[in-house]
Order: structure tokens, then C-alpha cells, then sequence
């Protein structure tokens, strides 16, 4: 790589990609852990979305290197997400998906 | 492929990189309205078979786990090529594509036996919202694995050295982001039923 | 600020799709919501509107057939518009859904709009791809005939929706009382006929015998305009260097570019494989619709070979 590149530096090493997968592997765990757990089912929903959004941001941040990145890879990554996000949550809601406006 | 990959660019980052991030973020709206498509009509079939009799919560666990796995042979697969390590990247590279045949294989039995229990693409909602989400999402998957075969194949002929790491690279955030669009179908497809 | 409202509009453009199904029954909120995005999504355009005028007063307007097929679009996209701000009220979208009206609304803005915007940038840049100018006089003709004709084909389009003709249905019950305004549009449509003949033959008569255009026949600002026409296959000897957004009318701020290459300029060559990769994705398609698994099977494997042929092809010639 040449100079320029200086966003390629300063990849975590291999004992952090072992960390990160053991917590997605918990998690995994406990995501469906908690879907057999009849207690849990009134509060279902927003457990397992916090939880999946902690393994979908740690495999991006770690995995995909985008917490050590140049900020123009967050960007282009962030924007569109937030987008898709705001799209489903605007399609849900104008087909009713939520119990409204029909 | 065949250029160098280092040279100049006037953001200073490398090109290639930047088109793969460019076609993920096109990628979360695909794939984004995909999963809005089947929560819009989820619930919304006038006959069955519905999600809760026939998704397998066991079978997809340990698929899910392959998946996230495939991902740490991944970036282990980066970082041996990163250092110019020929065999381990050779053989983090074709665990990676081992694990995603199996995942395409778990895929294969989970498609099969839904036909076999009446569940086409045909039937319902569900079935075309559901077939539609995660053929999909298998297809990229089965793209992820070309990819990483041909590194593989690569990496024999001996052109793979750790000036092309950035070919790896590329390739892991395709297969990360292959990885995060699971876990996402996983939760909100499989678990919140 | 032309920039900046077209990256608007085409953000507001992914949240207006639905006004087109008003009368399908979206419901009270999918019904709002689009129609006020439709709504808003005339502000921005109105901006660059405003700026193209703006742009044609503090210039020395010189009434050539490129300026005039230009002004010709920012007028009839104008009307084009006003009717599109009329369907965004899902109410009165309901009485001209499916009628004329809308024939008469698309064609303002694709005919008037798009179309001239075409013919406009084929008269400015025809020169640049051939190296002769199409003739000023045929043009000016092609653009007056087709200007008229294409006024007589789609306005009368809009009384007649209005009055409550459906559209993509060919006949009509005389009691409606459409007929003169009908053959009006049927005889302008002719009109548009004759207009582009003269075009073709302007076109053809042109590219043998026009007018040797030079590098710059129009006093052109951008870099276009300083190279030989038809370009080069390279098309600049040295990458020039810009510092002022009108290059070619502030000399002081572009350095001269050379005649000749100071080096010898690598031009990758040509490879079919782009081609044969989409010719199997067009298999692959046909062969879904046609419900032919082997078809699909075998397009994917051309597909998938040829992406391969072109990712390893030798980047030197």
C-alpha cells in the first residue's frame, strides 16, 4: 500500500475478532434463549431488536473494520442504512402495519 | 484485478474499497425493502401455512451460528493474507466457503421441507414475502462463496500476496454485510414470529 | 443551487411514486403523504427553473436552434408542471386519472420537457461528436414545425380529459362533443411528423456536407470546446487543470492545453465481455417469463463465465 492509503492501517488483531465472536455467539445464544422463555414474550420484541442491532453494529464495527475507518466508508455505509430504516418504518406505516389508517 | 491495486486517488483512499462501500449502502436499500415488504404483509395471509407452524427454530439457529462463524474465518482469512501467511489464508479462506455451502446447504433442506409441508412461493403472502427475502439473501450468499473460491484458487496459482489484501478485503465486507442482513432476517423473520 | 435542488428532487422523487395510484384506494394516509411530497416536489423544481431563466437575463441570449429547442423546454415544462401540481390533490386526482388529461400532462413534460431538452443538446454537441454543424435553417425550421405541432397534438388533450374522455380507448361517443378538438390533436401529430423528417434529412445532409464546426463553433465555457472535433479517442493531451467554473471564458485561471500528447496517452482497448455478460442476463430473464429452467441455468453459467473473462482480461492491449 502506498502512503496515501492511510486508512488500512490499525486492523484489530486476532484476539479481538475471537472476543467479538464469542459476544455475537452469547448473544445467538440468548436471542433464542429468550424466544423459548414464555416470561419473556410482552417485552419479545424489543429485546431481541436491541439485541440483533448490537451484533449487526459489532460485526460492521469490527469485522468490517468501520469503527478504524476513514469517516467517507462510515458515511456511505450510514446514509443508505438510515434510509433503508426510515423507508421500512414509512412503508410500515402507511400499509397499516402498525394498526393505522386503515 | 490485474492492476496494482495501490495507486493514486484524489480521496486517498483506495477505489475499490470505496465502489464496495458504495454498493452496501445500495445494498441496505435492497435488501431494507425486502424485509419491509414481508413485515407489510406479515400476518396478512388468508391461508396457511403460517410462520409459526413451520419455521424451524433449531435448524436456523445452528445455520445462523455457521454464518457468524464463516465470518470470523473471514476476517481471519484477511489477516493471514494481510501478512503474507499462504496457508492459513488458504485455509481460513476456504473454511469461510466452507461454512457458507453449508449455510446454502441448511437453506436447501429449509426450502425443500417447506414445499414438502405446502409452502411454495405461490401460496400465500408469507410464502412469497418469505421465499423472495431469503432466496435473496441465499443468492448473495452463493455469490459470497464464488468470490471466496475464486481468492482460494488464486491464492494457489500464487497471486495472492499481501499486495492484493485488499482483494480479500473487499470481499469481507461483501461477506460481512451478507453476514449482517442474516442477522437481521434471523431476529425478525425467525424469532419475532 | 441547480445542483443542489436536482439532488432534492431526485431524493423527493423516491417518496412520490405513489400518486400515480390514488385511485386504487391507499388509504387516507399513503394518499396524504404522497400528495404532499408531490406537492413539495415542485418547490425545487421551481428553483431551477427560476435559475435557468436567471441565467438567460444576465447572458447575451443568441437565438440559435440549441437555445431555442432550450427555451422551448423551459416553457413547456412549465405547463407540464402546473398540471403535475394539479394531480397531486388526490381529490381532483381521482377525476383525471386514466383520462386525457394526463396524456396531456406527460406529454408536456416528456414531450415538451424531455424530448426538446434532447433535441437541444443534439444541435449544441453535433458539431462536437462530427466535426460539422447541422444547419442553423433546417433546425430553426424543425424546431418552429415541431414546436407548433406538438401545442396543437397535447393542449387540446387536456379539454378533452377534462370533458371525460379515457385514455388507451380509441373511440368515443359523438354526444361528447370532442371531435374538432381531436382532429386538432390528430393533425398536430402530423405536424410533429413533418418536423422530424426535416431533422433526419438535416441530420443526414449535415454529417456529409455541413459546416466544418472547428474546436469551438459556439464560444463555449466548458473544456469540451477546447479540443478537436470529434475528439480524440483520449480526449485531453494532459489532465487540464480547473480553477474557474467558466474555464474557457476566464483564460487567466486554465493553463493552455497542448496540441499534441507530451507522452503517449494508454487507452485501454475494447472488450466483449461487458456484452456477452449482459447478453446473459437478458437470457436469464427471458428464460424466468418463459418458465424454462435450463434456459436460466445456462444464461446464469454464460453469465457468470463472461464476468470472469472480463475481471481477468489482460489490461493491456
Amino acid at each position: 500500500m502506498s502512503p496515501e492509503h492511510r486508512s488500512e492501517h490499525a486492523h484489530p488483531g486476532t484476539g479481538t475478532y475471537l472476543a467479538v465472536a464469542a459476544v455475537l455467539l452469547i448473544i445467538t445464544i440468548v436471542e433464542v434463549g429468550v424466544f423459548y422463555v414464555p416470561a419473556f414474550k410482552p417485552v419479545l420484541a424489543p429485546v431481541l431488536l436491541t439485541l440483533s442491532a448490537v451484533k449487526f453494529g459489532l460485526v460492521v464495527m469490527f469485522y468490517m473494520h468501520l469503527r478504524f475507518d476513514h469517516a467517507l466508508f462510515r458515511l456511505i455505509f450510514t446514509l443508505p442504512l438510515l434510509l433503508a430504516l426510515g423507508v421500512s418504518i414509512a412503508l410500515m406505516f402507511l400499509f397499516g402495519a402498525f394498526g393505522l389508517g386503515h | 484485478m490485474t492492476h496494482a491495486a495501490a495507486h493514486y486517488t484524489s480521496t486517498g483512499l483506495d477505489n475499490k474499497k470505496l465502489a464496495f462501500w458504495a454498493f452496501i449502502g445500495s445494498e441496505c436499500l435492497l435488501f431494507g425493502s425486502l424485509i419491509s415488504t414481508y413485515l407489510v404483509y406479515k400476518g396478512r395471509s388468508v391461508s396457511g401455512p403460517t410462520p409459526h407452524e413451520i419455521l424451524n427454530i433449531p435448524v436456523t439457529s445452528v445455520s445462523t451460528f455457521d454464518l457468524l462463524m464463516s465470518s470470523l474465518a473471514m476476517v481471519l482469512a484477511l489477516a493471514a493474507v494481510s501478512r503474507g501467511d499462504k496457508l492459513w489464508a488458504r485455509f481460513w479462506l476456504g473454511t469461510t466457503a466452507f461454512l457458507g455451502l453449508v449455510f446454502l446447504g441448511f437453506q436447501y433442506y429449509e426450502f425443500t421441507s417447506f414445499v414438502r409441508e405446502g409452502l411454495t412461493i405461490r401460496t400465500n403472502l408469507f410464502g412469497s414475502t418469505f421465499f423472495t427475502l431469503t432466496g435473496t439473501h441465499g443468492a448473495h450468499v452463493a455469490v459470497g462463496v464464488l468470490l471466496l473460491l475464486t481468492l482460494l484458487v488464486r491464492s494457489f496459482q500464487g497471486k495472492l500476496g499481501p499486495e492484493k489484501a485488499i482483494n480479500v478485503e473487499v470481499t469481507g465486507l461483501y461477506w460481512h454485510f451478507v453476514d449482517v442482513v442474516w442477522i437481521v432476517i434471523f431476529t425478525v423473520v425467525y424469532l419475532l414470529q | 443551487m441547480v445542483v443542489y435542488s436536482g439532488a432534492l428532487i431526485g431524493f423527493m422523487g423516491w417518496g412520490v411514486w405513489a400518486h400515480h395510484m390514488f385511485a386504487s384506494g391507499l388509504g387516507p394516509i399513503a394518499d396524504s403523504v404522497f400528495g404532499a411530497t408531490t406537492m413539495m416536489i415542485a418547490i425545487p423544481t421551481g428553483v431551477k427553473i427560476f435559475n435557468w431563466l436567471a441565467t438567460m437575463w444576465g447572458g447575451q441570449v443568441r437565438f440559435t436552434t440549441a437555445m431555442l429547442f432550450a427555451m422551448g423546454f423551459i416553457a413547456m415544462f412549465v405547463i407540464g408542471g402546473l398540471s403535475g401540481v394539479m394531480h397531486s390533490s388526490p381529490p381532483a386526482d381521482l377525476q383525471q386519472t386514466d383520462t386525457y388529461f394526463v396524456v396531456a400532462h406527460i406529454h408536456y413534460v416528456l414531450f415538451g420537457g424531455a424530448i426538446q431538452g434532447l433535441f437541444a443538446g443534439i444541435y449544441y454537441w453535433f458539431p462536437k461528436m462530427t466535426g460539422r454543424l447541422l444547419n442553423e435553417k433546417l433546425g430553426k425550421l424543425h424546431f418552429w414545425l415541431m414546436f407548433i405541432g406538438m401545442n396543437l397534438a397535447f393542449f387540446p388533450m387536456h379539454f378533452i380529459g377534462l370533458l371525460g374522455m379515457p385514455r388507451r380507448i380509441y373511440t368515443y361517443r359523438p354526444e361528447l362533443g370532442v371531435e374538432t378538438m381531436n382532429l386538432i390533436s390528430t393533425i398536430g401529430a402530423h405536424v410533429i411528423a413533418v418536423a422530424l423528417l426535416f431533422f433526419i434529412y438535416n441530420v443526414w445532409r449535415s454529417w456529409r456536407r455541413g459546416e466544418v464546426a472547428g474546436n469551438d463553433p459556439w464560444g463555449g465555457a466548458m473544456l469540451e470546446w477546447t479540443i478537436p472535433s470529434p475528439p480524440p479517442d483520449y480526449n485531453f493531451t494532459v489532465i487540464p487543470e480547473v480553477v474557474s467554473r467558466l474555464p474557457r471564458w476566464s483564460v487567466t485561471h486554465m493553463k493552455a492545453i497542448p496540441e499534441v500528447p507530451p507522452q503517449p496517452i494508454h487507452v485501454p482497448g475494447g472488450s466483449y465481455w461487458p456484452l456477452v455478460a449482459a447478453l446473459g442476463i437478458i437470457g436469464m430473464a427471458t428464460g424466468a417469463v418463459a418458465h424454462t429452467l435450463w434456459i436460466v441455468l445456462a444464461s446464469g453459467a454464460v453469465l457468470i463465465f463472461s464476468i470472469y473473462r472480463w475481471a481477468f482480461e489482460p489490461f493491456e492491449v
